[in-house]
């Protein structure tokens, strides 16, 4: 039987996602349950980052659903609707691109109307880094390097949320190896994202060792005579070297000791990771251009939710697609069911095609929704950890068409973060900042100063003071005003 | 040498003293910055510049003869004047090449993490039966905030990178056992003595560390095999050991330390080895290969000759066509074309098959060596196929999709600027970009930075009506404040206006002739008048300044950092034999990789370990 993209295998995916033989045994860890006993709440965020535009048209509540702008007349585009403010919880049909988070809807916040204009006139398939860091990137370009620190690894920095063994846990769901992470330390740095399911099951699950585990010791053993090994080389090189070169390894010997910490502690168990093997396509390392890119995206939000209820970390991310190959596994699913055209001509609005779009759309919004009932099976303290967390799903495009623009950005976001975000079935579009301008080429853009108006930035100084590490200058060196937290954002 | 200021950071230096309203109206001296030679257009005391580059100074300088066809249209004079603002200060550059032999500079010991790619051919070479591709690669992020994508300093060791590595060394090692006991036969014995091991572990480490080991380097990992060892537990014995030799520092960083007495400016010479490994990294992007190898291990690689005859061999190798092929995207910026949407869906845009053509046209130049500069510059010749013949406004060549060369109709292109992919690239999604193109011209090609548009600064192009050409938009923005900085980057590139912004040739704009008239400031006493893009490139196929600039660009390409003052005659050498009109690049890049910047570094300070 032909496997659709909307057929996808992940109602069984969880219970099969698996190391095989001698599966292993996660925890809470005793950091959380010291944590737990000091009354401290430990939240979680996971950003879903995709590619290709998010299409405000089809994120928004069918009551305040306008026609799809699709068009390639500039002229067409109304300024003055877009400059509305919306922010209403009373509406009651989610739109079928968010179908599947349906079990959430009053969980919910949509944001819309967002600007992040980064490097001046950039407009093409996606912005890149600075769609997570809000500042220009460093050589202008989708695929140059980040300017900034991605939002991300700024709560990851936060002493509050870089709890658990690992500070994140970085993923990319992407058929193509030449795709790079929008994810950044800090300039220039970039946050180096795992491919394969497998390597992240074996890096974030398979070096943690049940204290029952009968091979424990002997593993371990063997493990530590590496480590010794190469650290006595790291040393032995280290002598003849200084200032900056004695720093990079340094930096390797502080990377050693860091595995070895982890790899060396027998954990309690509280999650499991059981069940078959990895489904065929995703056994192997790293995924192929013929890895179907639904299992790839389900197989990776399912790693995050795991390493997110089981405390190994508190801030998980997925990237789809992110990078130069913007739809090529999703373009393949569409042809699966017979549709013709490019996920890129779908989002331009070509074709009849806007059904498949938003099924694509979906199959993303199903995954968050796996991600919430997973974090929502775990308890910590007297409330689950979901009723503690946020998850941002956004896009690194923003505008109309799916890109031209950057100037109003949407994303959804599913949790309250422990009752700190208006997450309420909450649909808020705050006006646009642009009040006028060539919307494809992005030029002659001006910006309004209006109050409701804000910059993408904003959500995230938003979400920051949600999460307990509080910032009102995220984005600051970015090119849009940061005006720090949306008041309509936070309960 | 870590107290010395690059020539880059001079110049930074003084951009952070500019004052006034103009964006370079005025530089001020600082004291870390040399003071340009009489007659060299440079940075200077404030309110100084070349007079004829002042307001109200003399007309703009034809280059040489009268303009050359290919530039304004026919029928369309070029103006003796331009109208557009002309810089008010003469662009700062970078200090002149000063080559004092005796100065003995070098730069300190390093080390340089292996790329991707270098990582992947070294598994490849060291283990037969290993493919780096079935694991994550564990160097696969680019880091770093240059211009080029290996950079010496921006490749570290990262918790995620180590976790990766010692992942592929995991999977690797077992393999090569199995490699090892096929070619040592001691190893298959009931019980293997410790000289075997130690043997096996000499022999893998040699390749693995791409140098013999010390007896006390060898030492740690045979303890941890443990010899003798019986044969069922070999293989985990043994395996164990080399899973951390491929972790090792020694496997993943290539080393620049020197040994051997320090010369009487306490500069230490690579060893063999290490030139070995850094000739072979620096121009194949692969471990040495066996020819190289020997000639470290039999000291070969001890004179200049050595090293260019070794470099010269190795530049005629495929690994060295892919790194030139790197370095000249990476320079030139052409592969961006596939990341500049074009919104309107006519005319057919193709951009990565333009971006081939590109390449092939460089790679071309690049086997011929001879006159590789000016012809990448000027050559009215190229590589088409059928998918883009018709963006150069060709019929679909003859004999297939494979790429043809092809000579352009006279007049319409002229080396590498002309390109569509360039053109592409440096363009917005439905017009040109002539401040992209000529910021381009004049930080890439002449070195003259041009300081990034202040913050908070939104740039608007003021709505002149739908027939408004690029050239009326800019200029009428192009006042006041914003006139200094313009006038460096737009009058060059107003030259390439006979492209538009898919990179086809054209003749009108608007229902009008195209006005490709342009000029030159900073590059002599008065700035340069430009009928159009051959003006442009003839200019700087020939000119010193563009042959210092590649070279500076070669440099931080091939040696991984910015160069410093110890490097200016590694500089000059470049440049002599990229001289025209037959400058060989591989003869260049060589003269760099055999020079004192790249055989020499300073002695370090020992610490403790």
């Amino acid at each position: 039987m032909q496997r659709t993209p909307f057929d996808p295998p992940r109602r069984s995916f969880l219970r099969r996602l698996s190391l095989g033989a001698g599966a292993c045994l996660l925890t809470p860890f005793v950091r959380t349950m010291e944590a737990e006993a000091q009354g401290i709440v430990r939240k979680r965020f996971l950003l879903v980052l995709q590619s290709n535009g998010m299409n405000f048209e089809r994120m928004t509540p069918m009551e305040f659903r306008r026609q799809p702008f699709t068009g390639w007349n500039p002229a067409a585009w109304d300024y003055a609707t877009s400059q509305t403010l919306i922010n209403r919880n009373d509406w009651a049909s989610l739109p079928p691109a968010l179908a599947g988070l349906a079990r959430y809807q009053k969980k919910m916040l949509i944001v819309d109307g967002f600007a992040n204009r980064q490097n001046g006139m950039m407009s093409n398939h996606g912005s890149g880094a600075s769609s997570v860091t809000c500042t220009p990137n460093l050589n202008g370009g989708e695929g140059s390097r980040a300017g900034g620190q991605s939002f991300d690894q700024y709560l990851a920095a936060a002493s509050t949320m870089g709890g658990g063994v690992f500070r994140s846990v970085d993923l990319m769901a992407s058929l193509d190896s030449a795709n790079s992470s929008h994810l950044a330390y800090g300039p220039g740095s970039g946050v180096p994202l795992l491919r394969s399911p497998k390597d992240a099951l074996v890096r974030y699950f398979g070096g943690i060792r049940a204290k029952d585990d009968p091979m424990a010791a002997a593993v371990l053993a063997r493990k530590r005579r590496i480590f010794d090994l190469v650290r006595g080389d790291i040393r032995r090189l280290s002598t003849s070297l200084t200032g900056s070169e004695k720093v990079k390894l340094d930096q390797y010997l502080g990377s050693i000791e860091t595995i070895e910490r982890r790899t060396m502690s027998l954990q309690e168990t509280a999650c499991t990771m059981a069940g078959p093997p990895l489904p065929a396509g995703l056994g192997g390392t790293p995924p192929t251009i013929a890895t179907p890119i639904e299992d790839l995206v389900d197989a990776m939000l399912a790693i995050a939710s795991e390493a997110l209820a089981c405390g190994l970390t508190q801030v998980a991310s997925v990237s789809i697609a992110t990078g130069s190959d913007h739809y090529g596994g999703w373009n393949r699913a569409l042809a699966d069911v017979g549709q013709g055209k490019s996920v890129h001509a779908l989002s331009h609005g070509e074709g009849n095609g806007w059904d498949a779009l938003e099924k694509i759309f979906d199959h993303v919004a199903t995954g968050i929704a796996g991600v919430a009932d997973r974090l929502s099976a775990v308890k910590e303290g007297d409330r689950s950890v979901f009723a503690n967390s946020a998850i941002l799903w956004q896009s690194n495009n923003g505008g109309f068409h799916h890109h031209p623009g950057q100037f109003r950005w949407n994303g959804v976001i599913v949790g309250d973060a422990g009752g700190k975000l208006r997450a309420d079935g909450r649909y808020l579009k705050v006006p646009t900042s642009y009040v006028k301008g060539n919307l494809f080429t992005q030029t002659n853009m001006v910006r309004s100063n209006a109050g409701d108006a804000h910059a993408w930035a904003d959500v995230y100084c938003s979400l920051a003071h949600a999460l307990g590490a509080p910032t009102d200058s995220f984005g600051k060196l970015g090119e849009e005003p940061v005006k720090g937290p949306v008041a309509e954002m936070l309960a | 040498m870590a107290k010395k200021r690059s020539s880059v950071t001079r110049v930074l230096a003084a951009f952070l003293v500019v004052s006034g309203t103009g964006c370079l109206g005025q530089i001020a001296e600082d004291q870390g910055a040399e003071r340009p030679k009489p007659g060299v257009a440079g940075v200077g005391p404030a309110g100084s510049g070349p007079a004829s580059a002042r307001p109200g100074a003399s007309a703009p300088q034809a280059p040489g003869a009268a303009p050359a066809p290919g530039g304004a249209q026919v029928g369309q004079p070029a103006p003796a004047v331009v109208p557009e603002p002309v810089n008010t200060a003469a662009p700062p550059r970078l200090a002149p090449l000063v080559c004092k032999p005796d100065l003995r500079l070098a730069s300190p010991a390093r080390i340089w993490r292996l790329s991707a790619a270098q990582y992947a051919a070294t598994a490849r070479t060291l283990v037969a039966t290993f493919d780096p591709a079935t694991v994550s690669n564990p160097f696969g992020v680019v880091t770093g905030s240059g211009r080029f994508s290996n950079e010496a300093d921006s490749g570290g060791m990262p918790e995620l990178a180590a976790d990766q590595l010692l992942r592929a060394s995991e999977q690797a090692a077992p393999r090569a056992v199995t490699d090892l006991k096929r070619t040592l036969p001691c190893l298959q014995m009931p019980a293997v003595a410790a000289d075997c091991v130690r043997d096996a572990l000499a022999r893998f480490g040699r390749r693995a560390f791409r140098r013999p080991l010390t007896s006390d380097e060898v030492t740690p990992y045979a303890d941890a095999v443990g010899a003798p060892v019986a044969a069922a537990a070999l293989d985990a014995a043994l395996g164990l050991a080399l899973e951390a030799m491929l972790s090792s520092p020694s496997a993943v960083f290539r080393t620049e330390l020197g040994a051997g007495p320090p010369d009487a400016a306490a500069r230490l010479r690579l060893t063999p080895h290490e030139l070995a490994s850094a000739l072979s990294y620096t121009v194949s992007d692969g471990p040495p290969d066996p020819i190289l190898a020997v000639a470290a291990d039999e000291g070969r690689l001890t004179t200049t000759e050595d090293l260019r005859a070794q470099a010269l061999r190795l530049w005629g190798t495929p690994g060295a066509s892919q790194v030139f092929d790197r370095f000249a995207k990476e320079y030139f910026q052409y592969p961006l074309a596939t990341t500049v949407f074009k919104a309107s869906i006519t005319p057919v845009h193709r951009p990565a098959m333009l971006v081939t053509d590109t390449a092939s046209f460089v790679l071309d130049l690049f086997d011929k060596r001879k006159g590789f500069l000016r012809n990448l510059l000027m050559s009215g010749s190229g590589f088409v196929e059928a998918g883009t013949a018709g963006t150069y406004g060709l019929a679909p060549p003859a004999g297939g999709t494979a790429k043809q060369r092809i000579d352009f109709p006279a007049g319409q292109r002229f080396g590498i600027l002309t390109q569509p992919s360039f053109l592409a690239a440096l363009s917005h999604n439905d017009a040109n970009d002539p401040i992209k193109r000529g910021r381009f011209v004049r930080e890439s090609l002449l070195c003259q930075p041009v300081p990034a548009i202040p913050i908070g600064v939104v740039p608007v192009l003021p709505e002149l009506g739908p027939n408004a050409t690029m050239r009326e938009k800019l200029v009428a923005h192009n006042q006041d404040s914003c006139a200094g900085c313009h006038a460096l980057m737009d009058p060059i590139g107003f030259t390439l206006e006979q492209y538009d912004h898919y990179g086809q040739y054209r003749t009108a704009e608007s229902g009008r002739p195209v006005d490709t008239t342009g000029t030159l400031a900073g590059v002599g006493p008065a700035p340069l008048a430009l009928a159009g893009p051959k003006d442009l490139t003839s200019f700087l196929a020939d000119a010193p300044q563009v042959r210092e600039c590649f070279a500076r660009h070669a440099f931080r390409f091939l040696v991984g950092r910015n160069e410093g003052a110890a490097d200016d005659c590694a500089l000059q050498a470049t440049m002599a034999a990229l001289g025209n009109p037959d400058g060989d690049v591989v003869a260049a890049l060589t003269a760099m990789l055999s020079s004192e910047s790249f055989l020499y570094r300073a002695r370090p300070v020992a610490t403790k370990p």
